[in-house]
């Protein structure tokens, strides 16, 4: 019995706050679409859905998250191949440089892409508010999924069962086509579902890419319930989201659970080899080229853009951030965006890293289907969209006896949530891995439970705590969706102060809004790289 | 001293360890020995505290340990594959169970070198787990289990992670540093040369229950089981019947050493026992010969014209040997065979 209420003593901490921050939003959003009026009505929910313009806005959210998916597979497939089977020269620099966009804030890559494609492109493409950018930067940044996930499984196939089907007398395309992809299918379902997921509920990219000619739900609960204040349709909307999402994530698990067929791994060694023939070499390199310019050439645009100032290249972009007065509509110097998302960053950190590890703790010790469920409940905030979050405390919050409205931790706790999920992630399967003979070891030597776990699980799994917390403070630096509900028009983040600055006309806000994104670019760079050089120690010395 | 009775471990339905009564007296080395799956384990841990008895007693000194939780028992034991903490060098691992119990600081450092001192580890303390080999694991392990002065060593199969040549050598190590400790010690191993060379008794275990305890030279040559002498590695049991102290077998009739009762036994032969005899009464040809350095044991195919078929194992140090193929006659004397009783 002892045993159980130390595990739920453990519990408490992160259930309640999943329950109170996410579970609780998300219902209260729910309510407020089926029953509006407190009372379930469904004819009312007809009206809203039936509009003309929400079915716009529901068709053009699925089929462009369709089309994103289908391009990004088809331009990254390649891609796959190029770093599974191929070595050269810088591959793990490009590699590791693939994975960039992907963590980048949104509002970052928007603005990159508003530099590459607006109207002060560099380069004259004039891209701005058609669907082309919102494909285009929806390849950027999910180019690295593919990359990792479909790669990933490639680089294990072993060459030699392609090699077979040649020798059966199958060409190199039937040999992909009969063997190879048949054995990618599912690692390429499994990374189509999470390209879907992300574009379907794709925000930053929409709003400030796309123009007031675009909108997916996501942008079009934000801008009912925060331009035009219609609660009502804004939950409706919601409500069809979630369904959608509902399904993405069904159709997802069942690809996950029927899982890869398995074969025989192969060593890395056996399969990287030099390109050869003059076709591979041609074949390497123009992937190298596209991805070169696919994913450096926006980031470049954005930071030449940041220095580039009338009659040559400055900073004074960077120095306009520090004033206050050229900035009505931040209210508060730019920079001040900066120290806000560090503090900000660093409390969502703190709440999401020992949280993350009490519920990891309680999910790798538990069994059966309690720790299951629990493990799903924290996992949940994966799939839900930042927007609906941010909507769902911006409704739910007020009915609290505490208004935490107001409080400066809002947006910490609503940060915490989308970054909890990363770190139990992190630690769960270093937790799982600890020889459980480990506490008994302890214990014959004399320590108690607490001293247990206070000197071997705690440091064997610092590592990975660590990581979860850079994830966590990446995150946080980077969340926009939410945010956008819930700050205050005085506390700006940076991703909020892009947005703000991208809003404004003239070219001093412009270039203050790329200075503003290569700061943040940078501060999460910094992040990233941090956490790389933090190594878990290999599950085989544990 | 320590004394169970009627120790019970159930995992389910399955008892594990089944009605186990045992002592191990005040500076007593006792051996455990006993296949994969016979509980010897499962004991050991029971013991320790780490797993809950379905049934009986386990005391120390008279007191009933079922209150007194795994870390206040104070029981030394060392884990089969070592378990070291491999986020802690060998001087941490082995301060472990040091710290926080008390032992000042300068003390428990000089008990950590004193303890890596016996087991041949000074200048190891700065190293990781996951940089020494198994030998040095097992020192490291053994010195841990040793740093808090324990009431009571356990070993599980403390040299059953090592290759052979090693096992020797480190068994000869801990006999040495076991005498020299003076506390009890509970040693669980399937190797029954370790269970012999360590123990002052051994007790056998099978299939949860104590089959056994005996000193090891009484072990050896008198096997109070069929299953013990198989255990032991004897093969050549064939059926006896015996009437007034003699033994009639399939390989001829036998006078035994001590009286036993009338009745049907099973009967061991101990390999050694065998001599080549001109008019011997057992008739075989030699089917392989292998050759052990003291000895070269022999597999004898007895005649199945004259017995029914029986392989023989011969512990044979006489010459000329026999080759391969060729036709033999043995005797056996009679202080090599060993009469079992049915089970």
């Amino acid at each position: 019995m002892r045993v159980d209420t130390r595990a739920l003593l453990l519990a408490a901490p992160p259930l309640a706050f999943v329950l109170l921050f996410f579970a609780y939003p998300i219902a209260t959003i729910l309510l407020r679409g089926l029953a509006p009026q407190g009372v379930f009505d469904l004819g009312a929910v007809l009206e809203v859905l039936t509009r003309p313009f929400v079915l716009e806005v529901a068709w053009f959210t699925l089929w462009q998250a369709v089309v994103s998916t289908a391009l990004t597979v088809l331009v990254a497939l390649p891609g796959a191949y190029v770093f599974a089977r191929f070595d050269f020269p810088g591959r793990r620099l490009l590699n590791a440089a693939a994975l960039i966009p992907f963590v980048l804030p949104t509002v970052v890559v928007a603005a990159a892409f508003l530099a590459l494609f607006g109207s002060r492109s560099p380069l004259g493409l004039r891209l701005e508010h058609t669907i082309w950018a919102i494909l285009i930067a929806h390849v950027f940044y999910n180019y690295a999924v593919v990359l990792r996930i479909v790669g990933g499984v490639w680089a294990q196939l072993d060459p030699r069962l392609e090699d077979g089907a040649r020798v059966l007398g199958a060409t190199r395309w039937q040999a992909f086509r009969r063997v190879t992809l048949p054995l990618l299918r599912p690692a390429i379902l499994s990374a189509s579902s999470i390209v879907f997921l992300f574009t379907f509920t794709s925000f930053g990219v929409i709003l400030i890419l796309g123009g007031p000619q675009f909108a997916t739900l996501e942008v079009e609960i934000y801008r009912q319930a925060a331009q035009l204040l219609d609660l009502r349709v804004a939950a409706t909307l919601a409500l069809v989201q979630l369904l959608g999402l509902a399904i993405v994530l069904l159709v997802y698990s069942r690809f996950q659970e029927r899982g890869a067929i398995r074969t025989r791994p192969a060593t890395a060694r056996a399969v990287l080899r030099r390109p050869q023939t003059a076709g591979e070499r041609a074949f390497v390199i123009a992937n190298l080229i596209l991805l070169a310019f696919l994913l450096g050439l926006p980031l470049i645009v954005l930071v030449e853009r940041s220095l580039s100032i009338a009659g040559g290249y400055g900073l004074d972009y960077y120095a306009a951030l520090f004033s206050a007065d050229s900035n009505s509509a931040l209210f508060v110097p730019p920079l001040e965006a900066v120290t806000n998302s560090l503090g900000f960053a660093a409390a969502a950190t703190a709440i999401s890293t020992v949280l993350g590890i009490l519920a990891a703790q309680v999910i790798a010790r538990g069994q059966g289907a309690v720790a299951r469920a629990f493990d799903a409940l924290l996992t949940l905030p994966l799939g839900t969209s930042a927007v609906m979050l941010g909507f769902g405390f911006l409704i739910s919050l007020g009915t609290l006896p505490v208004d935490l409205r107001t409080s400066p931790l809002l947006i910490p706790i609503a940060h915490a949530l989308v970054a909890l999920p990363f770190v139990v992630r992190a630690v769960l399967p270093v937790m799982r891995a600890i020889d459980r003979r480990l506490h008994e070891a302890a214990a014959v030597l004399g320590a108690s439970p607490a001293r247990t776990w206070r000197q071997i699980d705690l440091p064997i799994v610092a590592r990975a705590a660590l990581i979860g917390a850079g994830f966590s403070f990446a995150v946080s630096l980077g969340e926009f969706g939410a945010t956008l509900f819930i700050v205050r028009p005085d506390t700006p983040t940076m991703p909020i102060a892009i947005f703000r600055l991208l809003g404004q006309p003239g070219a001093l806000a412009f270039g203050q809004a790329m200075a503003m994104a290569t700061l943040l670019m940078l501060v999460v760079g910094a992040a990233i790289f941090a956490i790389d050089r933090v190594r878990v120690p290999s599950q085989g010395a544990l | 001293m320590l004394k169970l009775s009627g120790v019970t471990v159930r995992f389910g339905t399955r008892a594990a360890v089944d009605g186990v009564d045992l002592e191990v007296r005040d500076g007593e080395r006792l051996s455990v020995l006993g296949p994969s799956g016979s509980g010897k384990s499962t004991l050991l841990r029971a013991i320790a505290g780490l797993e809950p008895l379905a049934a009986g007693q386990i005391l120390w000194d008279g007191r009933d340990l079922a209150e007194l939780p795994v870390h206040r028992r104070g029981f030394g034991l060392m884990f089969q594959d070592y378990v070291l903490f491999p986020h802690l060098d060998v001087a941490g691992n082995v301060r472990f169970g040091l710290d926080g119990s008390g032992v000042a600081r300068a003390q428990a450092d000089a008990r950590v070198a004193e303890v890596l001192e016996l087991v041949g580890m000074r200048g190891f303390e700065h190293r990781l787990p996951a940089e020494l080999s198994g030998g040095e694991q097992q020192r490291v392990a053994l010195a841990r289990a040793l740093a808090p002065r324990p009431r009571l060593l356990m070993l599980d199969e403390p040299l059953g992670a090592l290759d052979r040549s090693l096992r020797r050598s480190l068994l000869d190590e801990l006999a040495h540093v076991f005498t020299g400790l003076g506390l009890p010690i509970v040693y669980v191993t399937h190797d029954h040369d370790e269970a012999l060379a360590i123990g002052d008794r051994v007790a056998v275990m099978r299939e949860g229950r104590l089959e056994t305890v005996l000193p090891p030279r009484e072990l050896w040559l008198r096997p109070p089981s069929e299953f013990v002498a198989r255990f032991l590695g004897f093969t050549n049991i064939v059926d006896a019947e015996v009437t007034q102290g003699a033994a009639a077998t399939n390989l001829g009739k036998f006078t035994l050493a001590e009286p036993a009762a009338d009745g049907t036994y099973r009967l061991l032969i101990r390999p050694d026992a065998f001599r080549p005899q001109a008019d011997g009464p057992i008739v075989g040809v030699v089917s392989s010969s292998i050759f052990r350095g003291d000895h070269t044991l022999l597999g004898v195919s007895v005649d199945p014209n004259t017995h029914a078929h029986i392989e023989l194992e011969v512990q044979a140090d006489w010459s000329p040997l026999p080759e391969v193929g060729e036709r033999v006659r043995l005797a056996v004397d009679t202080s090599g065979v060993v009469l079992l009783p049915l089970t």
